[in-house]
């Protein structure tokens, strides 16, 4: 395709010839840019769209990484809020509560989601599911809990092997933990 | 209100050398702060104007956001020091009618139904004012949402025209906002001449009214190409990255 960079408003394409897809809006029957971009025709499905050549919007899409905070802890599920998305440095638009279900919380058999997440844990999860709801699942190795809190003093977690251990009052608390537990910078997000 | 000021001389040029249906010097540069989602940074004239969109993201309060859109929440601020006498930092009245017709008219070109219950952030600082602000911070917002990555129908873009010494003439500076007889800004959507915003202030005939309004319109396709040479100025070397 030509590498000519396209305007908001411009017509790429009319709807006759093919689909809107992703930056692009359809008025008239005229196909228009949305954003800033590179017009690109995709030809397997007959879509006109639009590269942007600026920042955009994160949006979360199915198999996203993210990191989500635990909200609540109920007898089937988990209620975390979602705060980033891996390798996105714009905070998330639209909706960001997401549920996580027993049944997506580990390969084996988990029977209550509070042995697993507590309240204001910090976790890694992949997105399966985004419309009508945010489903998430921390299933890999490298998803689960990156950091926790003690449940009776609120004193961050320190891993111990297979277990999290509190420095302030030693109390030990089992957790799905993410391989790489307690080495991500959560502020350098 | 008579004043001994010329607002026009005797050859037609205007207190700054402008002929009637010319514009004030604009200067626009994209994508000018790291931590907004998108920025624009504007000169026209003597107003020097940063606009900053942050968003799309969660409406609050709650009770704001609109189940099938976004919002646009536009802020329009003028610097302390932006103007000859302190002003009085934070909004008042004149700021917070700007922010709202603002707000409005950006609303009209954004494709709000992609973000339901979502707010976009406009943020809009005068640093420096010389009449035509609201215009000029438009302009920038403009930019600054394309900057953003924000889906819309098309940049906005705003110019003004108005009455002084009797002639109806585009872009008024200080002294002939200060001392004319009306200013008429006027907001569109350059591909299609509609109209986002339109205010008035003074008083003018049907035929002086329809005049000024060709002329603002005509000054703001010219801003638009401007605005657009900016974006481009800003995106060509990413292209040639790719």
């Amino acid at each position: 395709m030509n590498n000519k960079i396209v305007m908001p408003g411009e017509q790429l394409s009319t709807s006759e010839e093919l689909l809107p897809g992703e930056g692009t809006f359809e008025e008239d029957g005229i196909i228009r840019a949305a954003r800033v971009g590179k017009y690109v025709v995709n030809k397997k499905y007959r879509r006109a769209e639009v590269k942007p050549v600026t920042s955009t919007p994160v949006l979360l899409k199915r198999g996203d990484i993210v990191i989500a905070k635990v909200e609540s802890v109920r007898s089937t599920m988990v209620i975390a809020e979602v705060i980033h998305v891996m390798g996105k440095n714009r905070s998330i638009s639209g909706d960001t509560n997401a549920t996580l279900r027993v049944s997506e919380i580990a390969k084996g058999y988990v029977k209550d989601p509070s042995t697993e997440f507590g309240i204001g844990d910090f976790i890694r999860a992949k997105v399966t599911q985004v419309k009508p709801s945010i489903q998430l699942e921390t299933k890999d190795r490298d998803l689960g809990a990156i950091k926790s809190l003690c449940t009776k003093c609120r004193y961050p977690l320190v891993k111990k092997g297979d277990i999290l251990e509190c420095k302030n009052c030693g109390n030990k608390q089992k957790r799905r933990i993410a391989l790489d537990y307690g080495n991500l910078d959560l502020d350098k997000l | 209100m008579e004043l001994d000021i010329k607002l026009i001389d005797d050859n037609g040029k205007r207190m700054d050398g402008r002929s009637a249906e010319e514009l004030r010097k604009i200067k626009i540069e994209a994508g000018v702060l790291h931590r907004a989602d998108g920025s624009c940074y504007l000169e026209w004239g003597g107003n020097k104007v940063f606009a900053a969109v942050y968003g799309p993201r969660e409406a609050i309060p709650r009770h704001t956001q609109n189940p099938l859109r976004a919002i646009v929440s536009a802020r329009y601020n003028m610097a302390a020091f932006s103007v000859e006498d302190r002003k009085r930092p934070g909004p008042d009245r004149r700021s917070r009618e700007i922010s709202k017709v603002i707000s409005e008219a950006l609303e009209k070109v954004v494709l709000t139904e992609q973000f339901p219950r979502s707010a976009i952030d406009v943020n809009i600082e005068v640093l420096d004012a010389e009449a035509g602000t609201r215009c000029a911070g438009l302009t920038a917002a403009g930019v600054a949402l394309a900057d953003a990555g924000i889906p819309m129908k098309d940049i906005p873009v705003a110019c003004a025209a108005g009455k002084i010494a009797g002639q109806i003439v585009i872009d008024l500076g200080k002294e002939e906002d200060n001392f004319g007889d009306a200013d008429l800004p006027v907001a569109i959507s350059p591909r299609t001449d509609e109209i986002l915003l339109l205010q008035m202030d003074g008083h003018l005939t049907v035929e002086e009214f329809n005049k000024a309004l060709d002329l603002a319109i005509k000054g703001c396709h010219k801003a638009s190409e401007i605005q657009k040479k900016a974006i481009m100025d800003k995106y060509q070397s990413v292209k040639g990255a790719e």
